[in-house]
């Protein structure tokens, strides 16, 4: 293994500082200047607190030193810039909030920093965290590493790109319609959607009450467990988070025929891209090769799924942004046009989407009663280039979503895992879902497949 | 609101707001707003007769 730590996992960054062999400051200063020199070709980082890293490592090198350690400690992450940090701004990559500066840390910040971890900057997003494909026209453009023409997702787009071009060690996404597992699929890095309510959003700025989540955003499972060690748990000043014990633990996964895997045949594999479809199948034959029950399965009732989706999360934003209208002249066209579309909605309508949402859980938590596990793609289409994606209605733009916010509907588990290469050497994602509050299954599931394949390990050439 | 997504309607809705869009904005968005129209209307329709709204969203009794 290499001796620089940009692709290190959590576990081997510990281990540094364990064994002496690099201090915070080191590893931290080597970030910075792989951020100054690789920032400018992928605008992955809208801010980087270089002197406040610099004074944190040396602070953390003394907790060190005098035998403190936890599970992130010295870890470099980045914020997407919806994540409060005092003093700092939290633009949501709008024009709206370009100088709004936060009064007090998110939860979360307040996790990272009672770690000892080192908040290495706010990374780009895309406007108010309301797209698919990662692009904003208010902020540096974001790419991809893998291939700099293309988009890299959204709408954590800076945080997957951060991570995919070893800009940190993790990153911290939100996702309302898949804004952790999109851009993570088009990266090649494994992103984590928790259950609902399980990591507290306050201090992150909202899009939609009902659907947002926040999650981690890493080179594996295993690091996206650590993470959650961290920050899940329940939060009484955020009225959504759950008081509920969720327990993040890796397991050596010895019953691998006792855990269900469910294939929907429908819906999930409809009109998707050929090589998207070779790639998954192919990952499901893997899982049923290692002895997992792998079994296919219809799903009836998700069709309606994404339209509910959409239908309960529209007039949530409508309502979350009725002050920024005010000023609509600063918004970007494509999230105005997005938005604007859900003007007018009635309380009758808005009450139906929400009814509707209700029993479509309920049908789903029915459907998980046999099922540990859902495999599914996470993304159905290609990564488009850039050019071909800035106007709002794209067919990729619209699409792109299909899959991921079925599981912000019903508040589900669900990850990213990198599952192989297209025919263009862009990396492809392996969805796993699983059931409400099993969190620790789903993550466990996705570390035994990460065992098993080298995927995850691949890096983008910079 | 549901029966006549109509072009004159979402001018007024935006008036409401004091937003003027030009030509082709108002074109975009009002794209957005038929789509959706168009969702809540089947979504009005549904009579939930085999779902009771005090249901739990997930059961653990067999846990």
């Amino acid at each position: 293994m290499s001796n620089e730590p940009f692709y290190k996992s959590i576990k081997e960054i510990r281990d540094v500082y364990q064994n002496k062999d690099a201090s915070v400051t080191e590893i931290s200063n080597s970030f910075l200047e792989r951020i100054k020199n690789l920032n400018p070709k992928i605008n992955a980082y809208l801010e980087v607190f270089d002197k406040e890293s610099i004074s944190d490592a040396k602070k953390t090198d003394d907790y060190i030193k005098n035998g403190n350690k936890d599970i992130l400690t010295g870890i470099i992450v980045g914020l997407k810039d919806l994540v409060d940090v005092k003093g700092k701004i939290t633009s949501a990559g709008s024009k709206i909030l370009e100088k709004s500066i936060a009064k007090s840390n998110s939860k979360i910040t307040d996790d990272f920093y009672k770690q000892k971890s080192i908040i290495i900057g706010k990374t780009n997003l895309v406007e108010f965290a309301f797209g698919t494909l990662g692009i904003n026209s208010n902020t540096p453009t974001c790419r991809n590493p893998w291939d700099l023409e293309k988009v890299p997702g959204g709408s954590s787009s800076g945080s997957a790109a951060a991570v995919s071009a070893g800009l940190c060690t993790f990153a911290i996404g939100t996702d309302t319609g898949g804004s952790v597992r999109m851009p993570a699929s088009l990266c090649g890095i494994t992103g984590f959607k928790p259950s609902y309510g399980i990591v507290s959003r306050r201090g992150v700025l909202d899009l939609s009450w009902s659907m947002d989540h926040v999650g981690p955003m890493a080179r594996s499972a295993e690091d996206c467990l650590e993470v959650m060690r961290v920050i899940s748990g329940f939060d009484l000043a955020d009225k959504y988070s759950q008081n509920i014990n969720s327990d993040f633990s890796k397991i050596d996964i010895s019953n691998r025929s006792e855990i269900s895997i469910g294939i929907p045949k429908n819906y999930f594999f409809d009109d998707i891209d050929a090589d998207i479809k070779k790639t998954i199948l192919s990952a499901a034959n893997k899982f049923d090769n290692l002895g997992y029950k792998v079994e296919e399965i219809e799903i009836p009732f998700v069709e309606e799924g994404r339209n509910i989706n959409v239908g309960v999360l529209l007039p949530e934003a409508i309502s979350i942004h009725k002050t920024y209208l005010k000023n609509y002249e600063k918004y970007t066209k494509t999230v105005l046009n997005r938005l604007l579309g859900g003007l007018g909605v009635t309380a009758d309508e808005y009450l139906a989407a929400s009814r509707k949402m209700s029993k479509f859980n309920f049908e789903m938590s029915n459907l998980m009663k046999n099922y540990d596990i859902l495999l599914t793609p996470t993304v159905p289409v290609k990564t488009p280039k850039i050019k071909d994606s800035e106007s709002p209605n794209t067919p990729e733009a619209n699409l792109m979503g299909k899959f991921t916010g079925v599981f912000n509907l019903t508040g589900q588990p669900s990850i990213s895992v990198p599952a192989g290469l297209s025919k263009d050497n862009m990396p492809i994602g392996l969805m796993l879902s699983g059931r409400i509050l099993r969190d620790n299954d789903v993550l466990n599931v996705a570390i035994d497949w990460q065992k098993e394949t080298e995927f995850h390990k691949l890096i983008p050439d910079i | 609101m549901t029966e006549f997504p109509s072009k004159e309607m979402f001018l007024n809705l935006l008036k409401s707001r004091k937003i003027k869009l030009s030509k082709e904005d108002f074109d975009q968005s009002y794209l957005s707003f038929i789509n959706f129209r168009k969702n809540y209307k089947e979504m009005l329709n549904d009579d939930f007769k085999d779902f009771e709204p005090r249901q739990r969203i997930f059961d653990l009794s067999d846990e």
